[in-house]
């Protein structure tokens, strides 16, 4: 009866003891599962640093933008008409033609067909 | 193990397992009081640590003429404040920002010593300003962006376009009528920030989505020059007090120019007088004088009342009516119609107005456009004044047809003009061709628009061929013929009201000119009005010249070829006129 005891206690021991191939399951679901916070961490770390390479390139086209506009406005001031004119009156010494300066060679354009070609007049996109 | 012990094990892991479950219960506990009984006030904590809110203004559209050149843009700029508490030093920080900024020194010390928290240093610096400042980098002082309103061409078309004050918001012209068109959107938009309250906002910042429209006109840059360059030479070599010169073209009523003098810069506007900032081409009405007759003369053509070689008694110069008495600057005795326009007679004018009536005449000239408003679009606009036929006495009868008791608009005079240029049929006159999208899209498109047919195609024939013998046949005009062009124009010479109100005054006149080239197809119709010149004061002596050389000018560039033969062909240069395609 003893022996019986023994023997049954002998096998729930056995039964209970762990097999040796468990612990390396554990260990490989908490490995994916590390693998998985270090992927979506550094994938998190990544997505914000390139947001702030983003908000810095902004910035950057920004103050292009900016610096363009600058420019094309600065381009436009040396390129009025009154500026170039006074230049080549007053520093190339050049004159305005009178009627009898100018030899009409070929078929000029006209009023119609000048202003017609005007790039508004062609649907030009405005830049703003 | 024995029984024993594995009993003291197991009331011991009962132990440690009651403390976790303890523990679990206590953290679930915690985490249901985060997740729901106190989610919305963290939330709240949570987005006023990482988030905040800034205002965007929208930049102001731009204004463009017909090729697309910039004569209003925004740009950039930067103002500067100050928190006085943060300056060291204010009589030392003031003295500065005096000597950078050109701002009183005494007056900036007293707002930097207040006790508050911002004070407006000044307001939209230029760059350079704005970079020397930084780098004295003075504790106290700092930064606010902000928009500034620049007009690259200056005085190019100022009284057109306006102006905007320190506000953004238009003030004048364009600038003024089109304020809620090109004005930029205010939003206010969320920004996401770090934990070292850096900003983290990907594509919000970028305000040109919240962009004002922009319009483009049908004004011509170069034109535009052109009409001011002659018209401020013709104001200065008759000593004359200001002067206008418009230029339309007469098939579409398209307004190419419109130059007033004295000029004035938009860019600082403070410091020219409010007279010169008015679009005086549209809100000052002027008697027209003599200029009126070609509007006589079509409604007593169109009526047929008379044709171009009616004869009429012109009185030897002096004729009464009523208790007036008309007077001609050189008497005639029988002129034909066409002649009464070319030679200017006032009492041929009024002859012709008798003849035709009081009534045939108001309608005439309410066709022609006279009494009331374009619609141009511009600020201020006057209609000009043309009392109802009913309140006319004979004395007005005769005054109105050559130019005296009635008021017109520059733009309303060469508006009727371009109505006989145009073989009768009156254009709207068009100064915005298109309203634009920050995105380049039309949102809005201005056509040519025909109001109504004023005179038939013969009439207007043959009144443009009595405005041709104006200019070429010896008549009062010739100083605005143009070799090798068939010019077509009328003077106008007129008395201004005395400064007292009582009648004209004996000293001041207006002097006009107003015609168009070239008489088959004209491409352009020009009007230069010239106040108060002295000495000469006579419309063909003072404005002729600079009809001619805006005439000549623009046709250069608009490469118009003469229609007629040319007289004077010594000593030509080469010039190359050739379509795109041959160059």
């Amino acid at each position: 009866m003893i022996r019986n005891k023994q023997e049954a206690s002998r096998n729930r021991v056995g039964k209970n003891r762990i097999s040796p191939v468990k612990p390396w399951r554990w260990l490989l679901i908490i490995f994916i599962l590390m693998a998985e916070l270090f992927v979506y961490t550094g994938t998190r770390v990544e997505c914000t640093n390139a947001g702030y390479e983003i908000v810095r390139a902004e910035t950057v086209l920004k103050k292009n933008i900016s610096y363009k506009k600058q420019l094309t406005i600065e381009l436009e001031r040396l390129s009025t008409p009154e500026r170039i004119s006074g230049i080549a009156t007053t520093r190339l010494g050049l004159f305005r033609p009178g009627l009898d300066s100018v030899v009409y060679l070929g078929t000029g354009r006209g009023a119609s067909e000048s202003l017609a070609g005007s790039p508004q007049a062609q649907g030009a996109v405005v830049q703003p | 193990m024995s029984t024993t012990d594995m009993t003291k094990f197991r009331k011991r892991m009962l132990v440690v397992e009651g403390f976790l479950f303890l523990l679990l219960l206590v953290l679930v506990v915690k985490a249901i009081e985060i997740q729901v009984v106190e989610s919305g006030d963290l939330s709240d904590r949570a987005e006023k640590e990482y988030t905040g809110f800034i205002v965007m203004k929208g930049k102001r559209g731009e204004i463009f003429d017909r090729n697309m050149k910039h004569l209003g843009t925004s740009a950039d700029a930067l103002s500067v404040a100050a928190d006085p508490l943060l300056v060291e030093n204010p009589r030392e920080t003031s003295r500065t920002l005096a000597r950078l900024l050109g701002l009183n020194a005494a007056e900036l010390e007293k707002a930097l010593s207040e006790k508050t928290r911002f004070v407006w240093v000044k307001k939209q610096l230029m760059p350079a300003e704005a970079e020397s400042l930084r780098q004295k980098n003075i504790k106290g002082i700092f930064f606010e962006n902000d928009l500034i309103r620049i007009y690259p061409g200056r005085d190019l078309a100022a009284q057109v376009i306006g102006f905007t004050g320190a506000d953004g918001k238009g003030l004048e012209g364009l600038e003024y009528n089109y304020d809620t068109v090109l004005s930029g959107r205010d939003a206010r938009i969320t920004i996401t920030k770090d934990g070292n309250g850096r900003l983290f906002d990907t594509g919000q910042r970028l305000d040109e989505k919240y962009a004002g429209d922009s319009l483009v006109l049908t004004v011509d840059g170069t034109i535009q020059h052109i009409a001011e360059t002659a018209l401020k030479d013709a104001v200065k070599e008759n000593r004359a007090q200001s002067g206008m010169a418009l230029v339309m073209r007469p098939g579409t009523g398209e307004v190419l120019a419109m130059a007033h003098y004295p000029e004035f810069n938009p860019n600082a506007y403070g410091n020219y007088g409010r007279f010169t900032w008015r679009n005086r081409a549209v809100t000052d009405p002027f008697e027209p004088g003599s200029t009126m007759k070609v509007f006589v003369a079509a409604a007593a053509l169109e009526n047929g009342f008379c044709t171009p070689t009616s004869i009429f008694d012109c009185e030897n110069g002096a004729y009464r009516i009523g208790r007036v008495t008309v007077h001609d600057t050189h008497p005639y005795e029988w002129l034909t119609l066409k002649d009464i326009i070319r030679f200017s007679s006032n009492i041929g004018a009024v002859k012709i107005a008798e003849v035709i009536g009081r009534k045939n005449l108001y309608s005439a000239l309410s066709a022609f456009g006279f009494g009331r408003k374009t619609e141009i679009g511009c600020p201020g606009e006057s209609g000009g004044c043309l009392a109802p036929y009913s309140k006319w006495t004979s004395v007005d009868t005769g005054a109105i047809a050559f130019g005296q008791g009635v008021s017109v608009s520059a733009l309303q005079l060469l508006s009727g003009v371009s109505a006989i240029a145009n073989d009768g049929v009156l254009m709207q006159p068009l100064l915005v061709s298109g309203i634009y999208g920050n995105d380049g899209k039309p949102r809005q498109k201005f056509r040519p628009k025909p109001v109504q047919r004023v005179v038939s195609v013969q009439t207007a024939g043959k009144v443009k061929e009595m405005m041709l013998s104006v200019v070429n046949d010896e008549g009062t005009g010739t100083n605005a013929a143009v070799d090798g062009y068939s010019v077509c124009g009328k003077t106008g010479t007129a008395q201004k009201v005395a400064d007292d109100g009582k009648g004209y005054s004996r000293h001041s006149y207006t002097g006009l000119f107003v015609g168009f080239a070239p008489l088959s197809n004209p491409e352009l119709a020009i009007l230069v009005v010239i106040d108060e010149p002295k000495p000469h004061h006579y419309g063909g002596v003072v404005a002729a010249p600079a009809f001619k050389k805006i005439l000549t000018e623009s046709f250069h560039y608009l490469n118009v070829l003469p229609d007629v033969e040319r007289t004077s062909a010594q000593n030509q240069l080469v010039a190359h006129m050739t379509t795109k395609g041959q160059e």
